[in-house]
């Protein structure tokens, strides 16, 4: 194993402390106190038109600076899904428009002085609506005689199967092909064929979304917000608005959670157009129930699978085609709807005869969007459950059915080459891969055999466990791009800029380490600044498990680059006849075989005061895009309690065992399979987004909207399997989003193991255990 | 609205009686502040009564406990004489909204906001809690049995506050005891079903049963029927279809965002069943 100094390493967060002990650091708090205050009317119409828009009465009201309606604002279509360019996600969004397509969706822009005279106006403003009939019900969208999008405006980048006229954001069918899936499956000993539902899930970062304004000295446009991706907010800004990017900054200040929440724009374009209507600073924070019901959600998804296997329990035929509910707009739909399957199909590489396709539909719910696991969360748990299916029928141990057909390391699939996200993939072959170590381990930890598939412990309690694996990506391949730049300073410390997102992730403390082993030198001596559009270098942002992996690799080639900077002067220095007579060890540099040294403090300070026509600064950069994206892998089981009196399920213990490379801060890492697992358990047992009939968000507050609670996971136990992948940063992959992946296949394969119930359709609730039950019994 | 600062339990009372609007308390204010902001009240005349003494404290007076209003669930919970005497009680309220809420809220205000769902509710009921309300006219005690009439709504008189809850120190002596709340989770929850009951068997008979449900009718009550029907009998001789008959009249759950009715009466039949030793 590499003998790494500072990675593989777990050090404190660099802004842990801070952050807990309060330091004024978020938008929130960084907004100018005289900022105007934004508040949004929203509509209370699932599908309308507005007949006509009265402001006059609103804007009488003291303190309130101005009223925007779709006839103040450009008309120019755009998405705020805020991904690469072009864009696979339709142009569907306005500003504002005249039509609004969900129960929440924004009618007008008001700004004043305070908070009260802002909310005071919104109730006078006098809209009158033709209301129009929704679609709720997204397997009655396709076709359906409410068009969610008859402007004439809507358009695609490129082709995605948009079909407007019919309710559909994009499709794919045709393409994922790989054998004769009908004759493959008409031939298997054995053929499960299942139809799954997942449900929409909110991401509930702990910080609602934030935008602030202010027109700077040189009168640009500067926006504080609390965004994943500063660089392409910096973007869509500027087409949404019409406006040069060179007047547009973006600043990212710390980030209270995004979990893809936050990757698309929001409310920036609303201080946007406040701050340029008014030339004063504004601020736009949501409310829970804004972030809630007029943010993004998960997509919510029906699969239906089908696998078909020899009875040597070889998988032969792997089939899913995808309907996915993309809600009002189309942020996101194309590319969550792919990852579905190229983040499923690879994992079970023996299968010969592949197929996958499907369709994602708008209706008249709030729009889904990004959210960790991306579509492969949903895909995870019809797969996976239909992997036990399969299993159950074949009458063997469904953990040994996965280690039979599960991809190894050096081992590849076709399906990469297939798809990308948003278009065609590019191969690769998996030169790290420890997912069968994972899944034996796995199975070690939760004590498989003993446990495997049920104990009764009491008259009305049954323990049993259940498995599922999972694989996510490391970045986007030659789309994601991240860079770095390394300056030396006087003192011998290092700025870090960094286009790169931490929002709460930890990756500027991660980055710092990185950038540190790659100089050689120990993390204290760098400072990181992340991010902002005029001072740090591009990234593409916080998304697609790309951190670590992508604008790693960018803090490790700016950290060499600097490194040979530094080795160049320290010879010229030391005069040393060849620059690998230079050793730099412990901050400090020797000439070989001499007593002559120099450390960098002095190296430094002689940079900027003493060397007279060899004064220089030393910047270093590097930037990096990948054709690989090496999948971080991980098999997850679940040891849970079934209560047949009530249908509650207790989660006794949740085992992850996980290939991310190398961890490189191990401690954060652990913490992002934790919340992987645990926001994954909510998705599975506690969390729905639900809606009234007429479109109303019910649970659209924290007090109804439930996430699980320290109390409702006895024990997690996260585990990393010695992995090194050549392509990463000091071997790394990244580690987002993997752990979110199995829980909610693992449970649902663990009732069925308790209780002989197979769920389905998600949420996991103990209402549908018990009805399960007591539908068996009868 | 008009907030009113009351120096002594006297002036709050006068003020009271002469009061022309609603008058509302804040205590802890964990239910009326999230009405506020809500917009649910709008007006009324509001009383900060945190300060006033008589409305304190648990005291012991012979065979009875007075809890007073204030009492916050922080209190029962680390209460020697609570822990003392009634440690089926203080064991019901251990997952009990969050640790902020808990050392706020009090049981006079979560008793006097009605709510359907209202945790101490159950527990209090099958130890057959009495009121003391209190006005200028003086003081007078209800069985808790007794005191809400309907949805969020109860005996208490405009001029009137609950001063404590009273309690017999004997209220639990001898009894098997079974509080179940059954949530979306195990904290910070609020209940779709709760269960609290009492039992004496003696060989293999009932001797005397105490059954009180939450978050299953209009406002948490005993089962009064069921209880009849249940007292005296012999366990063997207790027939599952008539307890089912009777719990179909004594309760009358509803299908709402937490739960659905099905689920609610299905779950309240399994808790009682085997809290009775029988199979479900």
């Amino acid at each position: 194993m590499m003998n790494f100094k500072e990675v593989k390493h777990s050090i404190p967060k660099v802004d842990g402390k801070g952050l807990l002990t309060g330091a004024h650091a978020y938008t929130n708090d960084l907004a100018s106190d005289n900022a105007l205050i934004i508040k949004l009317l929203r509509s209370p119409h699932a599908f309308a038109k507005i007949k006509s828009i009265g402001t006059k009465q609103a804007s009488n009201v003291e303190g309130v600076e101005c009223i925007l309606t779709y006839k103040d604002v450009p008309r120019i279509p755009i998405t705020r899904a805020g991904q690469g360019y072009p864009e696979p996600s339709p142009k569907d969004k306005f500003i504002l428009d005249y039509y609004v397509r969900y129960i929440g969706d924004e009618v007008a822009i008001v700004a004043a002085t305070n908070e009260k005279a802002a909310s005071d106006a919104i109730k006078l403003i006098e809209v009158e609506y033709e209301v129009l009939k929704p679609v709720l019900d997204f397997e009655k969208a396709e076709g359906n005689e409410t068009v969610i999008h008859p402007e004439s405006e809507i358009y695609s980048m490129f082709p995605i199967g948009l079909d407007a006229k019919n309710n559909i954001a994009c499709s794919y069918i045709d393409t994922m092909i790989v054998g004769d899936i009908e004759k493959t499956l008409k031939e298997s000993d054995f053929v499960v064929s299942e139809r799954y539902y997942t449900h929409a899930q909110q991401q509930t970062a702990m910080e609602p979304h934030t935008s602030s304004a202010f027109i700077d000295v040189q009168g640009r446009l500067n926006i504080f917000s609390s965004t994943q991706n500063p660089y392409h907010t910096r973007r869509i800004i500027g087409e949404a608005l019409n406006k040069p990017l060179r007047d547009i900054r973006v600043y990212k200040p710390r980030i209270g959670g995004g979990f893809g929440a936050k990757q698309q724009i929001h409310n920036d374009l609303f201080s946007a157009i406040v701050t340029l209507k008014t030339g004063k600073p504004s601020k736009c924070f949501y409310t829970r129930k804004e972030v809630n019901e007029s943010t993004f959600t998960r997509h919510q998804m029906r699969i239906d699978v089908q696998l078909g296997a020899d009875k040597n329990g070889n998988l032969k035929a792997f089939d899913m085609q995808v309907l996915s509910n993309t809600g009002a707009y189309g942020e996101h739909s194309l590319t969550t709807f792919m990852v579905a399957g190229s983040k499923l199909l690879p994992m079970y590489n023996k299968a010969v005869a592949l197929r996958f396709e499907g369709k994602v539909v708008y209706t008249n719910k709030c729009s889904a969007g990004a959210f960790r696991g991306y579509g492969a969360i949903q895909a995870n748990f019809a797969v996976e459950s239909a992997i036990d299916e399969l299993a159950a029928k074949m009458n063997i141990d469904p953990v040994e059915l996965r280690l039979k057909n599960c991809i190894k390391e050096g081992e590849t699939s076709p399906v990469f080459r297939v798809m990308g996200e948003g278009g065609e993939g590019i191969a690769q072959i998996m030169d790290s891969c420890k997912l069968d170590h994972c899944i034996k381990r796995g199975k070690k930890l939760i004590k498989w055999k003993e446990k495997f598939p049920s104990t009764q412990v009491s008259s009305n309690k049954i323990r049993s466990v259940g498995a599922a694996i999972a694989m996510q990506g490391s970045g986007i391949p030659l789309l994601d791009m991240g860079s770095a730049v390394l300056k030396l300073n006087d003192d011998g410390f290092f700025n870090l800029l960094v286009g790169a997102t931490d929002i709460g992730t930890g990756s500027d403390t991660v980055l710092s380490q990185i950038a540190a082993e790659a100089i050689g030198v120990p993390v204290d001596r760098i400072v990181i600044t992340s991010s902002d559009t005029d001072t740090t270098p591009y990234d593409v942002g916080a998304y697609a498990s790309s951190t670590t992996f992508v604008s790693g690799n960018a803090a490790r080639k700016a950290g060499l680059n600097m490194r040979v900077k530094l080795i160049d002067e320290a010879a010229r220095v030391l005069q040393a006849v060849h620059k690998d007579d230079i050793v730099f060890e412990d901050c400090t540099f020797k000439l070989k075989n001499t007593d002559q040294s120099i450390t960098l403090k002095d190296l430094s300070e002689g940079l900027y005061y003493k060397y007279g026509a060899d004064m220089k600064q030393l910047i270093a950069s590097g930037s990096n895009t990948s054709p690989k994206s090496p999948p971080p892998f991980m098999a997850g089981f679940v040891e849970i309690e079934v209560d047949t009196e009530t249908g509650k399920i207790d989660i006794l213990d949740y085992v992850g065992v996980v290939d991310c490379g190398t961890p490189i801060n191990p401690n954060l890492a652990k913490i992002q399979v934790e919340g992987g697992i645990l926001q994954g358990i909510g998705m599975a047992m506690f969390e729905d987004v639900r809606y009234s009939e007429s479109g109303q968000m019910l649970t659209n507050n924290l007090m109804k909207y439930k996430i699980p609670n320290r109390k409702d996971v006895k024990k997690l136990t996260v585990e990393f399997a010695e992995s090194y992948d050549p392509a990463g940063p000091y071997g790394a992959k990244s580690v987002g989003e993997i752990g979110i992946d199995t829980p909610l296949a693992a449970v649902a394969n663990a009732i069925y193991n308790a209780t002989g119930v197979r769920i389905r359709k998600l949420p996991i609730t103990p209402e549908s255990v018990l009805i399960g039950i007591n539908k068996l019994k009868s | 609205m008009q907030f009113n600062k009351p120096k002594d339990l006297n002036e709050l009372l006068e003020n009271l009686s002469i009061s022309q609007k609603k008058n509302y308390f804040l205590a802890g204010g964990t239910d009326i502040n999230v009405q506020i902001k809500k917009e649910f009240i709008k007006d009324g005349n509001f009383y900060y009564i945190n300060e006033i003494d008589e409305l304190n404290g648990i005291k012991r007076k012979n065979e009875k406990v007075h809890v007073g209003a204030l009492t916050t669930y922080r209190e029962l919970l680390e209460s020697d004489t609570i822990s003392e005497h009634f440690p089926f009680l203080q064991r019901s309220l251990t997952n009990f909204a969050s640790p902020l809420l808990t050392t706020m809220a009090t049981i006079g205000g979560n008793i006097a906001n009605g709510s359907p769902t209202n945790d101490v509710t159950p527990p209090l009921l099958v130890l057959d809690a009495e009121l003391e309300l209190i006005s200028v006219a003086g003081i007078r005690n209800v069985s808790l049995t007794s005191f809400f009439t309907g949805y969020k709504k109860s005996l208490l008189k405009k001029d009137e506050i609950i001063k404590g809850v009273v309690l017999s120190i004997q209220a639990e002596n001898g009894y098997e005891t079974l509080y179940k709340k059954v949530g979306a989770r195990k904290t910070l929850t609020i209940a779709k079903v709760a269960l609290a009951g009492l039992k004496k068997i003696k060989e293999g008979k009932i001797d005397e049963i105490k059954l009180a449900v939450g978050s299953l009718n209009e406002y948490p009550r005993r089962l009064d029927k069921l209880e009849e029907y249940l007292n005296n009998i012999m366990i063997r001789d207790i027939n599952k279809n008539t307890i089912d008959e009777i719990l179909s009249k004594e309760i009358t759950p509803i299908s709402d965002l937490r739960s659905d009715k099905e689920y609610r009466y299905r779950v309240c039949l399994n808790l009682i069943l085997s809290f009775l030793g029988i199979n479900h």
